[in-house]
């Protein structure tokens, strides 16, 4: 197995020990910067990638290999950062799409309850009346909430223990979750539209101020739905030197 | 071996490795090298994510140590990733059983409960 080798020819004046350092910083750096995730769950994993490959540097050196060597060879076996980076990529899919989907289970509740109560307390034309102007719109959020409910719900067992028993296409959690986005995404637009026809086409004299927590955590959802789940991170930068 | 042929069996081969106690990525790598007699080399793209794969599972959970001045993460099963590793255990035995009886133009014996 051979090393990339990293140095570029203009560390060969360093003594050894800080050569071998920089190799391995420098392959957590790339490592860093190709991982597709949180700050946090990036820092851990490169933590783990470093305690890996120093544990390998300490077995080829009790082979009988030099430090720069038993570096080299340790970096030769862990792989390239990019491919070792890609290789979590599922797995990032994957947690992204659980806690998108738990995210969107729990603030279900909160949204329905935000605008009933809201509308109630105002006393808007669906809770008085029958549905008339922009509120004819209100089935399309009930068949939003069926699709949404259930495809979230799909995201989360498929990401959990179930999905590793069964052979599930592993794109169905990235799926689901993305229907169930735009479902819960096309829900609270539609009630927020439906809102927005009504107070401007309105003439009854109506506070709208009940309404404004629901209207708040709807363009909260919104704006986090519409978000993409995983932005490449080329930027990243981690403090590789702390362990 | 390619990681592609261990497909169906590499969690139940981590699970395994973890049987006697907590370990460390390296140390679960390395455990599936020199117990499969150097078969399974697998590589670190393979086995690094796997292993987070199963915790998200349940099947194996994970805790942070310092050692030797840098931080480690260590693996070891809870109780569902010991009842998948007995199950993971019966499934290749009768599976291997079956490949056996046909290769080797042997009859498969019943599985005995």
């Amino acid at each position: 197995m051979s090393a990339p080798d990293r140095t570029g020819g203009t560390r060969s004046a360093l003594p050894e020990q800080d050569d071998a350092t920089a190799l391995i910083d420098g392959y957590l750096v790339d490592l860093a910067s190709a991982l597709a995730c949180q700050k946090s769950v990036r820092s851990a994993i490169v933590s783990e990638i470093r305690d890996g490959l120093m544990e390998a540097v300490s077995d080829y050196k009790a082979l009988g290999m030099r430090n720069r060597e038993a570096v080299e060879a340790a970096i030769g076996e862990f792989g390239e950062p990019t491919t070792v980076a890609e290789s979590f990529r599922p797995e990032f899919v994957a947690r992204r799409a659980r806690s998108t989907a738990i995210a969107l289970i729990a603030s279900g509740p909160l949204v329905g309850i935000a605008w009933i109560a809201g509308a109630f307390f105002t006393g808007l034309p669906p809770v008085r009346d029958h549905l008339t102007g922009p509120w004819l719109a209100l089935p399309l959020v009930g068949l939003a909430i069926v699709i949404a409910a259930p495809s979230s719900v799909v995201a989360v067992v498929t990401t959990g223990r179930a999905g590793i028993r069964l052979p599930l296409p592993p794109s169905l959690p990235a799926r689901a979750v993305s229907i169930a986005r735009v479902a819960a995404l096309a829900a609270d637009v539609t009630l927020l539209l439906m809102l927005a026809f009504y107070a401007l086409t309105t003439t009854a004299s109506r506070s709208l101020l009940p309404l404004v927590p629901a209207i708040v955590i709807s363009l909260t959802r919104v704006l986090l739905a519409s978000r993409h789940p995983l932005r490449s991170r080329r930027s990243g930068r981690l403090a590789v030197g702390s362990g | 071996m390619r990681a592609e042929a261990l497909k169906g069996h590499l969690d139940a081969l981590l699970l395994a490795t973890l049987a006697d106690g907590p370990r460390h990525g390296y140390a679960i790598k390395e455990a599936l090298r020199v117990d499969s007699g150097g078969e399974f080399d697998l590589p670190t793209g393979t086995v690094y994510p796997a292993l987070h794969r199963l915790e998200r599972g349940g099947l194996i959970g994970s805790s942070w140590s310092v050692v030797a001045g840098r931080k480690r993460r260590s693996y070891e099963l809870t109780d569902a990733g010991r009842r998948a590793l007995d199950t993971g255990r019966a499934d290749w035995r009768q599976f291997a059983l079956a490949v056996t009886g046909v290769l080797e133009g042997r009859a498969c014996p019943a599985p005995t409960g």
